[in-house]
Parts: structure tokens; sequence; C-alpha cells
């Protein structure tokens, strides 16, 4: 097939006859008095003693290194600026909060008991200050919400101006400013430590998941030793003080997976507010229910007899998730941990 | 070690002028030299996959999509080429000139300059439809197209641009004639005043 009707019947036939003399011109010029000189130098090839097409794969890399420098040099350097450049401390603005600001009329004493039933209102972190204006007297509400979701944010403002005689209510957002190199600013919120303590003593053990935990920035892990009923060792992870921790860096969420021969831990820590979990005077079942719903929202399912509910002295409350999967190969215990006030 | 060279030699025998032609057009604005080193490497990597080759009456699209494919390569390759100050071809000898013995005409030259114009894909395809006589269905080979249109509508635009330019180069070469035909009869005047 040279051409289909279809282009034939183009206006092709214009163009084709343009450049016809010169097609013809090329067609008719004749090369082949040098074929002989190809033929020559292809019979030659085979018998170049130095020739060698065939080059081993070292021979092969050197080459290409060799010809390659500049590409190289160019990838070195490429490489250099990118570490260099995860390594330039970055400046971040982190929300930590917000401030909401509002004013009540002081003689409005059903908006002031209002104001003190809301269950959100954390009296420690807010501040009342009386102020005159004219002949009326206002009392202006300072609150810090610390750690709150912009959607609980509105909320808790839709319900101050539900009520009356509340005025000019405003939200600030708190913003810190943090310097942390750029690598770190990118894992600055999730950390995982993988250990393999299979050839490892209980101290070395320790020490290994210690240090690790210590340059991620977490320090609020306690590490315990047990044996199980066929006597292999158990390693048992256990997050503390996740809650209410002065200390930011210990309130992080992170992974932490311990293989130890066939044995493997998997721990995984998320940290709930008071906010979002509000646990505070229910009972255990009440707690469980909570949780369940809550886990439900990030597609785990938990069944209540698969959460263990610990209370101390202090009124913090632990709920332990552990789920066994036992196989012929390998045991596996995913355990989530929550401490909630 | 190469085998069968006698044979990869009588079957690119017949078509060895189109194939020197043919690498010579792809790349006329570039050097000769990228001609050569074209035409090298083709012979060199057909040489090597000759016994593969299982059809061997396939020669001459098989042939020429080396050619055409070299040729994308060395034109990917002509960024890096300006850094490496080593010839890649150390490792064995340079074939001898034959380009250097290819003597312009002047109407080759306008039609090499007119395809210097197109871009890389259309210069290969108008040239293995119009010079190496490849049909439609071969050339989609070749070029590795999927679809008999990609090259149909490739080969349309290439005559088009092909068209253009054609007409641009003569009518420049015309007005620079006329300029030289008026110069020499400026100076033949001058020349019989000056005896007079």
């Amino acid at each position: 097939m040279k051409l289909s009707n279809l282009f034939k019947n183009s206006n092709m036939n214009d163009n084709l006859n343009t450049g016809k003399k010169y097609w013809q011109e090329l067609k008719n010029r004749n090369h082949e008095n040098t074929f002989s000189k190809v033929e020559n130098w292809v019979n030659n090839l085979n018998s170049e003693k130095t020739y060698n097409f065939k080059l081993n794969r070292i021979q092969n890399m050197k080459n290409y290194f060799s010809i390659n420098k500049f590409k190289l040099v160019y990838s070195i350097l490429l490489l250099a600026v990118v570490f260099a450049a995860c390594n330039v401390p970055v400046t971040q603005n982190e929300l930590i909060g917000n401030a909401i600001n509002w004013k009540v009329s002081k003689q409005s004493t059903e908006a002031i008991d209002r104001i003190n039933s809301l269950p959100w209102i954390d009296k420690s972190k807010l501040s009342v200050v009386e102020q005159t204006e004219g002949d009326k007297t206002f009392l202006d509400y300072n609150l810090v919400l610390e750690a709150k979701s912009q959607e609980d944010v509105q909320k808790y403002m839709q319900q101050l101006q539900e009520i009356k005689d509340i005025a000019a209510i405003q939200i600030f957002p708190l913003n810190q400013t943090t310097k942390r190199p750029l690598y770190a600013a990118a894992l600055h919120s999730f950390f995982r430590v993988d250990v393999d303590a299979t050839h490892m003593s209980d101290a070395e053990v320790n020490a290994e998941l210690d240090r690790q935990l210590k340059e991620a920035g977490i320090e609020a892990v306690t590490i315990d030793f047990k044996k199980n009923a066929q006597g292999e060792r158990m390693i048992e992870i256990h997050p503390t003080g996740i809650i209410g921790m002065e200390d930011e860096t210990k309130n992080k969420d992170f992974e932490l997976t311990v293989k130890d021969g066939n044995n493997e831990q998997f721990v995984k820590t998320r940290h709930k507010n008071d906010a979002s979990l509000n646990l505070e005077g229910k009972t255990d079942d009440e707690i469980k229910k909570a949780i369940i719903e809550d886990m439900k929202k990030n597609g785990n399912v938990v069944k209540p007899e698969d959460l263990k509910i610990e209370r101390d002295a202090e009124g913090h409350v632990k709920v332990e998730f552990t789920k066994v999967n036992d196989s012929k190969e390998r045991k596996m215990e995913n355990k989530i941990e929550l401490k909630v006030k | 070690m190469y085998r069968d060279t006698d044979l990869f030699l009588e079957h690119l025998r017949p078509h060895y002028n189109d194939a020197v032609k043919y690498c010579r057009a792809l790349t006329f604005r570039i050097s000769i030299e990228d001609a050569e080193d074209l035409f090298q490497q083709s012979v060199l990597k057909g040489l090597e996959n000759f016994p593969k080759l299982k059809e061997k009456e396939k020669f001459k699209s098989w042939l020429f999509k080396i050619i055409t494919n070299e040729f994308i390569n060395q034109t990917r390759k002509a960024f890096w080429k300006r850094f490496i100050p080593i010839d890649e071809n150390t490792n064995h000898s340079r074939m001898p000139e034959i380009f250097h013995e290819i003597e312009q005409t002047e109407k080759n030259n306008i039609l090499y300059h007119a395809l210097g114009m197109l871009n890389s894909k259309e210069r290969a395809c108008i040239l293995l439809f119009e010079l190496a006589d490849f049909s439609i269905e071969e050339i989609k080979k070749i070029q590795n197209e999927k679809s008999l249109s990609a090259v149909k509508s490739r080969l349309s635009r290439a005559r088009g641009k092909l068209k253009e330019q054609i007409i641009k180069l003569e009518a420049s070469q015309e007005i620079r004639y006329k300029k030289i035909s008026s110069q020499n009869l400026g100076d033949l005047e001058n020349e019989t005043l000056k005896l007079i």
C-alpha cells in the first residue's frame, strides 16, 4: 500500500509536485562507488586485534564513567544541593491554638450563667476583666483554646453567638514560630521506629529502643520483658504520659515495630485530647462505647472485649487495645494505646 | 568477532545507496561527521544484530529502522555531546570518509536545506517515503507508531512544510542570482568604458 485513497485525494498532490524534481535529483544520485570502502572497513573490523565488541561489564562501566564524567559531576552536585537544602533550617509557623474574646454586660446575669455552664470552657485558661464604658460595665472574656480543630472553634463560637447580650466575639489564632531542618519539618508530626531484636539481649534491646526513640524525640515510653507460655521473650512497649505533657516532643504520634525472632510487636500511638474524646466522669462501658465509635471513624473495627481500661490515682484513663494475629510463621501483636484524662 | 559479515554485506549492497543518502539527508543541518557517525553506528549495530534477524527479506526495513532509531538517539544525545570531550567510538577504527566525496548539487542543497527545517520525525518520515520508497504501513513500523493515520498526518505536515521551505529558498536564490547578474553587467560596462 503506497497511499490510501483519502490521502491521494487530499491537497497533498500540490505539495507532491513542488518537490518532485528535487526528489528525483536526489534519487538519481549514486554513491555505490564508496561501497567498497565500507566493505573493506567492515571486513577489517574482525581482524582488528584491539577491537573487542563484547567488553566485559567492568570495562563497560569504566568507559561509561569516563565518558559521562560531567553527568556524574552534575549528579553529585545535585545530590549535594538536595542534601544541603534538606539540612537548611526552615521556619515553620505552627498553629498552637486559638484565643476567643467576647464581651458581655455585667448586668446580664442570665448570659453570664450560661457562659459559666459551657462545658468546654477551661477556667484555668480563662481571664475575665471588668471594663467600664460610659455608664455601662462590661465583662471582657479571653479564653485560650489549645490544640482545637477549626471545626470545634467554630462550634464554640456558634454556641456563644446563641447567647443573648454577648457582643464582639473575636477569634485570634495563636501561632508559634519554630526552626528545624527541612527533613525534620517534614517528619515533625510523625515518627517511625524499627528495631530488630532477634539476636539482642534484654539490656541491648532496651538501650537500642531508648536510643532510637530519643533520637526521634520520644521519651515517654516504658519497655517490659516477659516470657510467654512457650518460654519465648515478649517485649512490651507502653507509651506513657501521652496527654498533658509539658514537653511538646513527648506528645507525638509514632509507630514502633520490634521484631524478635518469630514475634513482632507493633505499637501505634494516637493522642486524643479531652475535646475530641471527652471521657471525664464516664463509666468503663461508656468509655468503651466512645472509643469504639472513635476508632470506627478511623477505619478500625474494635470489639468491647478487645479494650482494656485502667485508671490511675490522678484520674487518668488508659485504654489499651490489643489484637494478636497468630500464624505458624509469625505472631504479630498490634497494640494501640490511648491515654486520656 | 562478527559472524555472517559477508552475508550482511551482501544484504547491505542493494540498499547501501539509499541508506547513505538517508543518513546524509537526516543530518544535513548538523555536519558531515554526524552523518558518518550515524551511518557507522547503524552499520555496527546492524552487524551485531544481523544473526538475530530471522526474516532476511525484511533487511531493508530492519536497517532503516536501526538508522532511524540511531538518529533519534543522536538527536537526544546532542545536549550531552557538548560536554563530553572523549570520542565515544575510540574502541574501534573509524569508518573511511564516504560523505566528503558526496558532491552537493544546487538542487540537492535546496532540498536538504528545506528538509533541515522539519523536525526529526517529520524529516525521517518523508525521507522514508520519498527516498527509500517505503509504504505507510512500513513507515508505521519503522517509526514505532500505533496508527497509520499518525504517519499519514505526519507525512502530510512534512510535505506542506517542505513545499513552503522550497518556495522560500527558490525565491531567495533567484534574488541572489539576479543581484550577481546585475553586478556582473555593471562590471562589464566599467571595463568597456575604461577600454574606450
